[in-house]
């Protein structure tokens, strides 16, 4: 299985991706200081509270960062699963004394395990950076506290999770009607559908209910995502080219 | 003695839909041969081709490559195969060297001598140059290179001669003929270049319409005092088109 997601990584650059993830980071630093200062900008709307804690803020900057890297992710799967399967690359796929479906969930894994990797690492640089600055010059009036770190990275790695999972369900998409523009909308759509249905529970309770609201989106966007990759890879089976 | 077949079809069908592509089609190639796979455009080659390989899966009837039932033990029979069918796709952004590294690492095969293999094909020098950089003759050769760099027991080659200029093309066949000769590979291909088969092919298949309708040594075509590739050829396709 690592011989083949060598390969995988070999044949397709993850430059291109990697460049991608830093941008985002760099993104999310300015967009984390951006709702840390919203409340020096117009105290008297009430609907700043939320940028007063720690918690709304790394809850917004989360649910952003999965959209960012969800999208992210479609436009690997689309390079490495819609383009290989739909292209004449198909007859070299098939050319392999690989099973097929082996040979998908390779393309699969390699794309989970590169994007629930680079959310972590990116998050871990934007609030490595935000709290070090904030133990000097807090720009947030809340309290941080090892509890309130800890659910954070808690977060971090269920939002990487669904982040990688939702992808699943645009690359379904875009499989299905053969087009990377298919799997890029409706990333952005499934994605735009998480952050609205996300934002609106998670910002209404404390670290520990989001988190474990978040066990059960990540929990839940996974078995979805299982499901409808072995419906894949039962079609990629008995395919014909 | 008995005759080892490398490829052996008996009854197959090939359908999409309402359009039945192959028909009742029987091919049989002997093990070490050279099998020239002759037919019009539309004829059924390709289709025959990426059934053996299990591209295709037959509507009907038994394909037995190397031994091997091709629908159920198709990734035993694909570790013994090179192929070439129809343009030849490669990993634009890498070489020639690396587009093999990868399809060795997928045949599971460790030891090749890749130097060696692009030099038989005509692409010494080029090992580092990325493949987009590659004219369609080139790609001609890397793409018989990749088909043989991992020592397989038969050759199935859709227009292997594409796009090859004529050294190239008298560098192919002699190639072919010293896989035959010195590692007993069986080569089957498929080529509109009547001399070229002529030259090369131990025995010719026609198809037409769908099923091979006659196969015969060259050899023993030869036999005629003034055999013509081209008219019998000809000949084959005006019965299959008059009796359809």
């Amino acid at each position: 299985m690592l011989k083949l997601i060598k390969l995988e990584i070999k044949r397709n650059r993850l430059k291109g991706y990697i460049t991608a993830g830093l941008v985002i980071t760099v993104t999310l630093i300015g967009l984390v200081y951006l709702f840390a200062a919203i409340p020096y900008l117009d105290a008297s709307d009430k609907d700043v509270q939320i940028f007063m804690t720690y918690n709304g803020i790394s809850t917004l900057s989360l649910v952003v960062a999965t959209a960012c890297f969800s999208i992210l992710s479609s436009v690997m799967y689309n390079r490495f699963i819609i383009e290989e399967y739909t292209s004449k690359k198909v007859f070299l796929l098939f050319s392999y004394p690989v099973e097929r479906n082996r040979v998908l969930w390779v393309k699969i894994i390699t794309v989970f395990l590169f994007i629930v990797i680079s959310m972590i690492f990116s998050g871990m640089i934007v609030f490595s950076i935000f709290f070090i600055t904030e133990s000097f010059f807090p720009l947030c009036q809340d309290v941080l506290t090892l509890s309130t770190i800890f659910g954070i990275v808690a977060s971090l790695v269920a939002y990487s999770i669904t982040s990688a999972a939702l992808a699943v369900i645009s690359l379904w998409f875009g499989y299905w009607k053969k087009s990377a523009s298919v799997t890029i909308v409706s990333s952005v759509i499934v994605s735009s559908i998480f952050g609205s249905f996300s934002s609106e529970i998670l910002l209404s309770g404390g670290i520990t209910h989001n988190l474990m609201i978040l066990v059960v989106i990540a929990a839940g966007s996974t078995l979805v995502a299982l499901a409808l990759i072995t419906r894949l890879s039962q079609k990629i089976n008995t395919m014909e080219v | 003695m008995s005759t080892e077949w490398a490829i052996r079809t008996k009854g197959l069908y090939k359908s999409f839909g309402k359009n039945e592509v192959l028909c009742n089609c029987s091919l049989a190639v002997e093990r070490g041969t050279i099998y020239g796979f002759l037919g019009i455009n539309g004829a059924g080659k390709t289709t025959m081709f990426k059934i053996l390989t299990g591209l295709l899966i037959p509507t009907k009837g038994e394909v037995q490559v190397l031994g091997k039932d091709v629908v159920t033990q198709k990734t035993d029979i694909l570790k013994h195969i090179g192929s070439l069918i129809d343009m030849p796709v490669f990993y634009e952004h890498l070489s020639a060297r690396e587009n093999l590294e990868i399809h060795l690492a997928y045949m599971d095969v460790e030891r090749a001598d890749i130097e060696e293999t692009l030099s038989k094909v005509g692409l010494q020098r080029t090992e580092n140059q990325p493949v987009s950089e590659f004219s369609l003759g080139m790609r001609q050769r890397l793409a018989i290179a990749r088909a043989m760099i991992h020592q397989p027991q038969l050759l199935i080659l859709d227009e292997p001669v594409n796009g090859l200029d004529p050294v190239g093309i008298r560098e192919m066949r002699d190639l072919f003929k010293s896989l035959v000769e010195n590692h007993k590979v069986t080569i089957l291909f498929s080529s509109h270049i009547l001399s070229e088969v002529e030259h090369i092919a131990e025995k010719i298949g026609v198809i037409s319409n769908g099923t091979v309708v006659r196969e015969m040594t060259l050899h023993e075509l030869k036999k005629g005092s003034s055999f013509n590739l081209e008219e019998y050829f000809i000949s084959i396709v005006k019965e299959g088109k008059d009796n359809a």
